[in-house]
This record gives C-alpha cells, structure tokens and sequence, in this order.
C-alpha cells in the first residue's frame, strides 16, 4: 500500500504528532521513522479523491508537524524570489521518502542525505527514479547492515548471522567480478539464482531493490505514549447486551475524560479482552470502517456501541455461555487528524471531508461497496472492491472492449457457491469459451478435477423457472451454476 | 410530478414519463426471468444525472457480479452496493439521512414488511429519497400496498426473449411487452 520513511533530526514536541498519517509507525533509528499507510490509506483516499491531492495534504502535514526553517533559494542575480516577503526564510517539509516498500523508502532516504535534498518525495517521480538510479553498493549496503542488525536482534525463525555474514562478504566479492557496478545491475538476475548463492534473505532484499514488495521486513511497532487501558470489574456475570451497554458506554466516556486525550484524535481500532466466569479470556478487535471521533458523541456512544453490539454478537454466536466477569478496553490503533481553523472566531472544524457519507457508513451494521472493473478474462477475477468511495468523482474505469461485449450475455448477479447441477437442462446457449486459472485453486474443486479443464464452456440455460448461467462439462455429464440473469 | 426517466424511450412513454421521485415504487419481478435488467434503466439515467444511488441485495444466497452491470451501461464504480437480510435495521443510518438520492431494496422473501414501508413513507418526508422495492414475485391487486405509490409486475411473456410489464397502481391499468433486444438501447 505504501511506507513513507521520514527523517526529522530535532527532537519531536509531542510524540503523538508522528500518528498524524497513521497508527502504524517503527522508529528505524534515532532520527528515522517509517509509517505505514496501510491502515488509513482508505480515509486519505477518500478525503481526497485524488492520489496527487492526497500526496499534497500529507507533505502540508509533514510541514506543519515537523517542518524545518531553510533560507528563501536567491535567482540569479542573486536577489531573493519573494522580494516582498517580510522574511527571507521557508517553512519545508523534512527529508521524506513515500515508496511501496519500506527497504526501497530507506535506501532512496539514504541517498538524498548525501545529495542533501529535503521535503517529500514520491518514489515514482522522475526526480526519485533518476536518483534511485544512481544507488551505489555503499548506500545499499548501509541499509542492509541495518536491517540484518534489526534480523539479529529479533532472530526471526532460520536466521543465523554467521551464515548472512558470509553470504554478504561472498556477494561484495562476486559484484565487481561479475560487472555489477550497482545493485541496479543485479535487476537483470533471476531471485532464484541469488538465492543459491548468496541465501534467500539476501535474495530477497535484492530483489525488493525491484518490486514494491518486500519479505521479512523487521517491523517493529512503536506507540507515542503507553495504551491507556480501562478495566471494568462486574460485581455479577453479565450476558446480556441491554446491561452490558451502560456499563461500556462509562468506559468509552472515560477515553474522552483522560486528560491524555487530544480532540483530533481518531480511533481506527479497539481491543476489547473479555474475561469469562469460566476463567476463559476472549480478545476482540472493534474496528471502524472510517476513523471514528470519540468526542463527537460524549454521552451516547451511538457508533462505537454499535461496532460493539456486532462483536459482541459475534462471540454470543460461536460461544453458547457468554457470562462476562471482567473486561480490559484500550484504544488499539488511532491517527491524529488535525483540526483546521476555519474563521478569524476561533470555529474549528474536523477536516473528515464528507462527513454524511461517513457518518452512514459507521453507523449502519453492513458495509457499503463499489466496484471498479479489471481488464482479466476470468469472469470471477475482472472486478475488484474499490477503495476510492466518491460515486460522483470522474469515474476511471478501464474495461476493454472485447470484455464489455462478453459481459452482455454474463448475468446480474452470482451464486456466493456456485451450484452443481446433476440433470442437464434440455436448452442450453452456448455463450463463450474461456480460459481457466487452472493453475489456480478454485471452487469448482470440491465439485470435480478442475486441472483436466483448460477451457470453459459457458451456457444459458432455464432452471426451476430461472435463467441461470454456468458451465457444462459433457464428458463427466454435469453441470456448474455459476449465476443468475437478474 | 418530477420523474425519473428510463434510458429505454419506450418504458418511459409506457410510465407516462417515468417512475415518481421522492416516492415509493413497488416492483413484482420473480427472480431469474431478466426482470431487474428493465429496472437498470433507470438506474442507468439516475447515476448518470448524478445522484447517489444504493442497491441493496436482500438475497444472501446471492452477490452482484460488476462486469455484468458495466456491460449494461452501469458503472459499479458510480453506486452504493450491500447486502443485508434486515435492511431496515442495518441500514437505518441511511435511511434517516438524505444522502442517497434513490435506495433499490432488491428485497428478499419477507423483507420490507408494512411497517417498513409505512417507516420509510414517513421519512420520505424529510429525506426526499425515491425508492424501489424489488420483490421475487408478482404483486397481486387484491393485496394493495397504500404506501407504494406505483406499482408493477415484470415477468417474462410467453416468448422466452420478451418481458411483460403490468401495471397495478398508480397509473390506469396497462400492459406492455418488450423484447430483450430493446433494453439493450441501455448499454449503447
């Protein structure tokens, strides 16, 4: 989804600024932070609507958070740009790097160190790739000690320095030997290969110089200041909902009341740890569709008991004897969405951007979807969930033409398991024929050897009163209802 | 009244212009007979007049397969889907609020009871939403619905590639049969 590895030399004010962008942050080192996106990527995307948009907000946060003085660039003749300007100096971001992996984040930061280059830089600008370009074996290595530090540290399974170091020293020999100027060389050499030679972690750092993703990463989570942890004791077991709510909306009206607690704060996730009469402990994680203000709603709770409601209903479910006798409440993940003044008197208002659409989709029991489209010829794998929820952005849709046209004779909507039909129907239409994923599991597999079928022939066909669509297989006479036509 | 028009030319001259806004339509389309594909029409003119428009699938054996709507001139990108077997209780939050512009409960077998429409009816009052109720089967005229206020049965004609549309309340009773061929127009 995305890393952005941030560089802020200055001791941090107020730790909790660091969760401006996300609640998943690891302090790589004394001045370098990674945050991963990855849990709030949906709330950025849909406050903007626009990934350039996005990109922007949070380079303004960054400034605003840790922004750092440099002096105004002079033009050529050597007079300041902004000669009106009552000051001579810039307020800029810090040394910042967005990249799809952490480990491309570090090496792309470690590089404009030495050209001494601040601000936010996407990884996929021209700007970033001409640099990333000019890696040398000395800036990746220095990551890679790094991270080989952190592996050491942690001793994730199979991991023995004795056996990586002598791999590095085999691979710094072999590089020069085999004309590898710069890691970027080693592009054109399969993981496979690296692998055999030089172990598979190093093979997997290579080949993570490459691809957005990487393996192994030693993530280690970092929290601003200590979870604040709210016990309820019950003076008798409960289990039922309707007592147990006043009981939690005390605790989640408390969070409010810590003086800890800061307005523009989010909660993304909590974790509930019900203990049991049985002395049994069930951990649970409510966690809200968008981030979700506490503050909002002092005294009622509306939302976040009804994430409640649903966990707990969950539980009741799969446990027959639900008799709580405790439980522990603290705030998992949360981001600091910071609050924009919006006139001279001193009105603030949360920048959560459509606030309506937000406010029905954490509060309603089921989630609402869109879907854009993908350009595969499997029926099941041309759509996906879209994350970018704005039915009335321009829509970017890009389904190619032969699809579209297959797509006409494909039905509304489809079976959640496709249904196995033993009777052949009399009329069949014939449809089309597509190629199957037959390297794929399906779920065709519970129903037959799906491996010997390298095509699929799809047909239209009448059963029960209903046009139903599916495929047929002739030679093991049956038949798969994959749909329904509306 | 305003009305929603269907991208088909015909079906909206049949409906005297469309179906009502800010109102209730109640629709008879047993499932499997291509009845739903007519009801796209207007789906198709709504979101492209962008308004905001859910689809709420009551059938939980069911999913929406997406490419099948783009292929029909719908973008999924542009509507709300969910799948609920208790709308009005999941779903109250929407409900209550005018964001959506036009709800479809594509209800299931004993969805969308008359004390729902009768909720729904009063809240039309402050949401101004037009909604759609979808039902498996053909709605009879000796059981009225007071609170839809058109109502219409869709179910395939003796010919297997045409649709039939009968309408039950609302308008004065007619009668109209489609061909399949026709409702294509939709995804030109």
């Amino acid at each position: 989804m995305g890393y952005i590895c941030l560089e802020i030399n200055e001791k941090i004010k107020e730790a909790s600024s660091l969760e401006c962008l996300t609640p998943l942050i690891m302090k790589w080192s004394d001045s370098i932070w990674i945050l991963d996106l990855k849990p709030a990527m949906t709330f950025w995307l849909q406050q903007h609507m626009d990934s350039e948009k996005m990109f922007q907000s949070w380079q303004d946060l960054l400034v605003r958070n840790f922004g750092i003085i440099m002096p105004n660039q002079p033009d050529q003749n050597g007079t300041p740009k902004d000669t009106l300007s009552l000051s001579n100096t810039t307020l800029v971001s810090p040394r910042a790097v967005y990249a799809k992996n952490p480990f491309q984040g570090l090496i792309l930061l470690e590089i404009l160190k030495t050209k001494q280059s601040v601000g936010l830089v996407h990884s996929q600008s021209k700007f970033a790739k001409h640099f990333y370009n000019t890696m040398s074996w000395n800036d990746w290595w220095t990551i890679v000690n790094q991270i080989i530090s952190y592996w050491d540290s942690l001793k994730p399974k199979g991991f023995r320095l004795s056996s990586i170091k002598k791999y590095c020293s085999r691979l710094k020999l072999a590089a020069p030997k085999l004309g590898l100027i710069s890691p970027i060389d080693a592009s054109s050499l399969t993981k496979l290969g690296i692998q055999r030679r030089y172990g598979k972690r190093l093979a997997s750092l290579l080949s993570a110089t490459f691809s957005d993703s990487i393996q192994d990463f030693p993530w280690q989570p970092w929290k601003a200041e200590p979870k604040e942890i709210i016990i309820r004791y019950l003076t008798y077991p409960l289990n039922n909902w309707e007592y147990i709510v006043s009981y939690l909306q005390k605790d989640l009206d408390k969070f409010i009341t810590s003086k800890s607690r800061q307005l523009d704060e989010r909660v993304l996730v909590f974790s509930w740890n019900i203990y049991l009469e049985n002395k049994t402990n069930v951990p649970v994680f409510v966690r809200f569709k968008h981030p979700h203000a506490l503050h909002s709603q002092k005294g009622d709770q509306l939302t976040a008991l009804l994430h409640f409601k649903l966990a707990f209903e969950a539980i009741q479910s799969k446990t027959n004897t639900l008799n709580i006798i405790e439980w522990r409440l603290c705030i998992e993940e949360k981001i600091n969405v910071p609050i924009i003044q919006t006139d001279l008197w001193g009105d603030y208002q949360n920048s959560d951007g459509d606030s309506t659409f937000k406010h029905i989709e954490n509060n309603s029991a089921v989630k609402l979807m869109t879907y854009s489209m993908q350009n595969d010829w499997c029926p099941t794998s041309s759509f996906k969930e879209d994350n970018n929820k704005n039915v009335l952005s321009v829509t970017t849709n890009k389904f190619n033409k032969s699809l579209k046209s297959i797509s006409k004779n494909r039905p509304l909507f489809l079976y959640k398991r496709p249904i196995q039909v033993n009777k052949l129907p009399i009329r069949c239409v014939p449809l089309e024929r597509t190629m199957t994923k037959w390297w794929e599991k399906s779920q065709l597999s519970t129903f037959l050897d799906t491996t010997s079928y390298t095509d699929h022939n799809y047909y239209r066909w009448k059963r029960n009163g209903r046009w139903e669509w599916g495929v047929k297989f002739p030679s093991q006479s049956k038949a798969i209802s994959y749909g329904v036509f509306s | 009244m305003i009305k929603y028009s269907s991208s088909v030319s015909k079906i909206t001259s049949f409906l005297d212009g469309g179906i009502p806004e800010k109102r209730i339509s109640e629709w008879g389309i047993p499932a499997g007979q291509r009845g739903r594909e007519l009801v796209l029409t207007f789906l198709k003119q709504a979101s492209q007049s962008q308004k905001r428009v859910l689809w709420v699938n009551g059938h939980a054996d069911l999913t929406i397969f997406p490419p099948a709507w783009y292929a029909r001139g719908i973008d999924p990108q542009s509507i709300f889907f969910t799948t609920s077997d208790d709308p009005m209780k999941a779903l109250k939050p929407a409900l209550l609020r005018n964001y959506f512009d036009m709800i479809v409960f594509d209800a299931g077998d004993k969805q969308m009871s008359k004390i729902d429409m009768a909720f729904i009816r009063n809240q039309l009052q402050t949401t101004k939403q037009t909604i759609l109720v979808l039902r498996p089967h053909l709605l009879s005229s000796k059981q009225g619905n007071p609170f839809a206020h058109l109502r219409i049965n869709v179910n395939s004609a003796t010919q297997d590639n045409r649709l039939k549309l009968t309408v039950l309340r609302g308008l004065s009773y007619r009668e109209l049969e489609i061909q399949h061929t026709e409702l294509e127009e939709l995804s030109a």
